[in-house]
């Protein structure tokens, strides 16, 4: 028989949950990744809410649309001239009166290297098992549900929405660009083009899966000398007790599915 | 890429044309823009040798390249005849804008006086009203219209209109005409048949200097000669 | 039948548990287990609880005493721990075995010749003229006692501010103590002394399930099953 049990159900579960990983403070993070054929460098914060919590024994807590709110600011450059063929100003003459004609020899202009900025906010929901994990750390027990595998984040609308967002970022750079008027809508097609579905979901995937991969729950966290009470002055000193054994495990008891802790304590 | 409407900066889509109506020998540089009046060397020449009749000119195309921060011009030494046009342009990416000056008044491109052009490719859209910096009356305004190519067939179309230049000649300060109407990417040839050696600036770049200095270019020059 | 039935939340802690954090308790503060008069608790401390003496008229500084507890072991219903035929555990009921040493300071008085003072100045005791108040032992005379007792728990607040426990007693049994006015005499001198004790001691429901989950209490504390058990919600 368990010293100590404490048990959660899944409504409960749901609740801790929901305080567990809504005090979870945003998670920031920078680099670079590749964009289709670019390299672009960005930063990126999310935020984590809960979402519906199964209990399966004998030690998963599945939580079904686990939300991720991000928010991304990327920038990439490259040379316009490796994605748009150059533009040629073709010969062209006047005549001046009783003098002649003049013109100017064809002009081959390369376009430029331009960085377009980006910023684009979203979210992204996935399932995910969470196992729980038992250890000492220190002298403190903790008790924290640890994903189970790489989750599967579907983008799905994100990507292409991501796309639309680079090309009306990209608009604004294109057009302070020279004789690139007339070409715009191609210039812009010809970046997303070269980026794609693809290179957006390549993009994302490396950046916003380990904010849920790497995800801890914390469920119980407590120091193994447990103080019963606080000291209450000269005569009345803490009261501690030390907890030999922790324990973690979903029991279906009943007709419920349960979050049970256990503890072993000795004076 | 720049493409700023100023005779007195060269840049890849800009020409500089003079006409030469006299025999002779004329040397002359080819510097960055604003080095005009620092500039003594004189590497380059134009040979002028009587030509043909009166009226007849040939062109002749100079193409300046740059090079561990000097220009060079090629040919170095071009014998042309009277009456013929010489045009110079540098067609380089990673080139400064540049200005040709001569000993001879007339030869420089920062002041356009006589026989002379400046032709110009405009890259974007806009309104743009011209000045000349060296303080004269002389002005114009070109209209650039984004042509709006939806379609291969618009934009073939619009390829098409390139190939025509439009003329705007300006004589002792009357421009003709005063206003112009073009697409992007066309070219406006300014050609001064006479002068006091003007620029064609875009007025939001003199209005820019004006604001720095207090004077404009051709303001200052008169105030040293009524000094002196 | 789940744990946490029509609520979210369940706690429950084992007697085997509850005896450690009484034991515990009582380990870091032993003064709730032992009380005495000043001659045998000068002050109070960690280790003890002074409290004033008998007074007595003639007895200089008064009836001098301490009581000595054993940390109280809890059985918890069901029935696990031996009781005496006079009392019965109930569902819902704790029984508490513990050793009380009560002691006396056994002195000799020796008779004044003079008159006695008027009563309202202040008694000198002979044994020491300079110090009314402090005398040193004469002989304590102690006697042991074994007493069983069963309560229930009741739920209060903690000097934390917390939800907590405490034990209440209902019942206190000596056994075969002659004559059996003397068994009833001291038996609710115990009783009235246990209660005071036991309802010091408050030990907080969050300690009770080791800090695990938060509770708001709906359900209890009540004992069942060997155990305090407890139900609420998040």
């Amino acid at each position: 028989m368990a010293e100590i049990t404490a048990a959660l159900d899944e409504t409960g579960a749901n609740k801790l949950l929901d305080t567990a990983i809504g005090i979870l403070p945003p998670q920031s993070k920078s680099g670079s990744g590749s964009l289709g054929p670019f390299v672009a460098s960005y930063g990126v914060t999310a935020s984590l809410t809960n979402g519906d919590i199964d209990l399966i024994p004998p030690d998963i807590i599945r939580i079904v649309d686990l939300r991720l709110d991000w928010s991304l600011s990327l920038s990439f450059g490259f040379d316009l001239s490796s994605i748009l063929p150059d533009f040629c100003l073709p010969r062209v003459c006047v005549n001046i009166p009783c003098v002649g004609k003049v013109c100017t020899p064809k002009i081959c202009i390369d376009w430029p290297t331009i960085t377009i900025p980006v910023s684009f906010s979203d979210f992204v929901k996935a399932t995910g098992d969470f196992k729980l994990d038992i250890r000492l750390v220190g002298n403190v027990w903790k008790v924290q549900a640890l994903i189970v595998g790489l989750p599967n984040l579907p983008f799905g609308a994100t990507t292409a929405l991501l796309l639309v967002a680079i090309g009306a970022a990209a608009t604004p750079i294109l057009l302070a660009i020279p004789f690139i008027g007339p070409f715009l809508a191609i210039a812009v097609n010809a970046i997303l083009l070269v980026i794609g579905i693809a290179g957006v979901t390549g993009f994302l995937g490396p950046i916003l899966t380990p904010f849920i991969s790497g995800l801890k729950i914390p469920i119980y966290e407590q120091p193994k000398l447990f103080p019963v009470l606080p000291s209450e002055g000269p005569v009345d000193p803490q009261v501690d007790i030390t907890i030999d054994l922790v324990t973690a495990m979903v029991a279906h008891n009943g007709a419920e599915d349960e979050l049970v802790l256990t503890a072993d304590v000795s004076p | 890429m720049q493409n700023t409407l100023d005779s007195r900066a060269l840049h890849r889509a800009d020409y500089y044309g003079q006409r030469f109506m006299k025999a002779g020998n004329f040397s002359y540089d080819v510097v960055p823009a604003g080095g005009v009046a620092i500039s003594s060397d004189r590497p380059f020449s134009v040979k002028v040798r009587e030509g043909k009749a009166k009226g007849e000119m040939n062109q002749h195309n100079v193409v300046v390249t740059w090079h561990d921060g000097k220009f060079r011009a090629a040919p170095a030494a071009l014998t042309v005849d009277t009456g013929d046009m010489v045009m110079w342009n540098c067609n380089q990416r990673d080139a400064m804008t540049l200005a040709v000056i001569g000993d001879q008044e007339f030869f420089n491109s920062s002041r356009l006086k006589n026989e002379s052009g400046y032709s110009h490719a405009f890259g974007l859209p806009g309104e743009y009203r011209w000045v000349d910096a060296h303080g004269s009356k002389t002005s114009g305004m070109v209209t650039v219209k984004d042509p709006g190519c939806k379609n291969e067939a618009q934009l073939k179309r619009w390829r098409k209109t390139l190939e025509e230049g439009i003329l705007v000649m300006i004589n002792d300060g009357k421009v003709e005409p005063s206003s112009v109407e073009i697409d992007v990417g066309q070219t406006v040839f300014f050609l001064v048949v006479n002068g006091p050696g003007i620029s064609i600036t875009d007025a939001r770049v003199v209005e820019y200097s004006r604001g720095d200095t207090g004077k404009a270019e051709g303001d200052r020059s008169s105030a040293k000669a009524s000094a002196r | 039948m789940s744990l946490t039935e029509t609520e979210t939340v369940f706690a429950s802690i084992h007697e085997d548990a509850l005896n450690d954090v009484l034991t515990a308790f009582c380990t870091h503060r032993p003064r709730y287990l032992v009380y005495g008069s000043p001659a045998f608790v000068p002050v109070t401390t960690i280790a003890e609880t002074t409290m004033s003496a008998i007074n007595f008229p003639g007895v200089p500084g008064g009836i001098q005493w301490r009581i000595r507890l054993s940390i109280p072991h809890i059985d918890l219903s069901k029935q696990t721990s031996q009781l005496p035929p006079e009392l019965t555990l109930g569902p819902g009921q704790f029984s508490a075995q513990v050793d009380a040493e009560l002691c006396i300071d056994c002195r000799r008085i020796r008779i004044d010749p003079e008159a006695p003072p008027p009563k309202d100045r202040p008694q000198v005791g002979h044994d020491n003229p300079k110090n009314p108040d402090r005398h040193s032992l004469g002989e304590p005379t102690c006697f042991k006692l074994s007493v069983f007792a069963i309560g229930h728990i009741e739920r209060v607040v903690a000097t934390t501010g917390e939800d907590a426990i405490a034990f209440a007693v209902d019942a206190v049994e000596i056994v075969d103590i002659k004559p059996d006015e003397l068994e009833s005499f001291l038996e609710c001198l115990m009783f009235m002394i246990l209660q005071a004790v036991l309802a010091g001691i408050r030990l907080p429901l969050p300690a009770l399930r080791a800090g695990a989950f938060q509770m708001s209490l709906v359900v209890g504390p009540m004992i069942e099953d060997d155990q305090v058990k407890a139900r609420g919600n998040v």
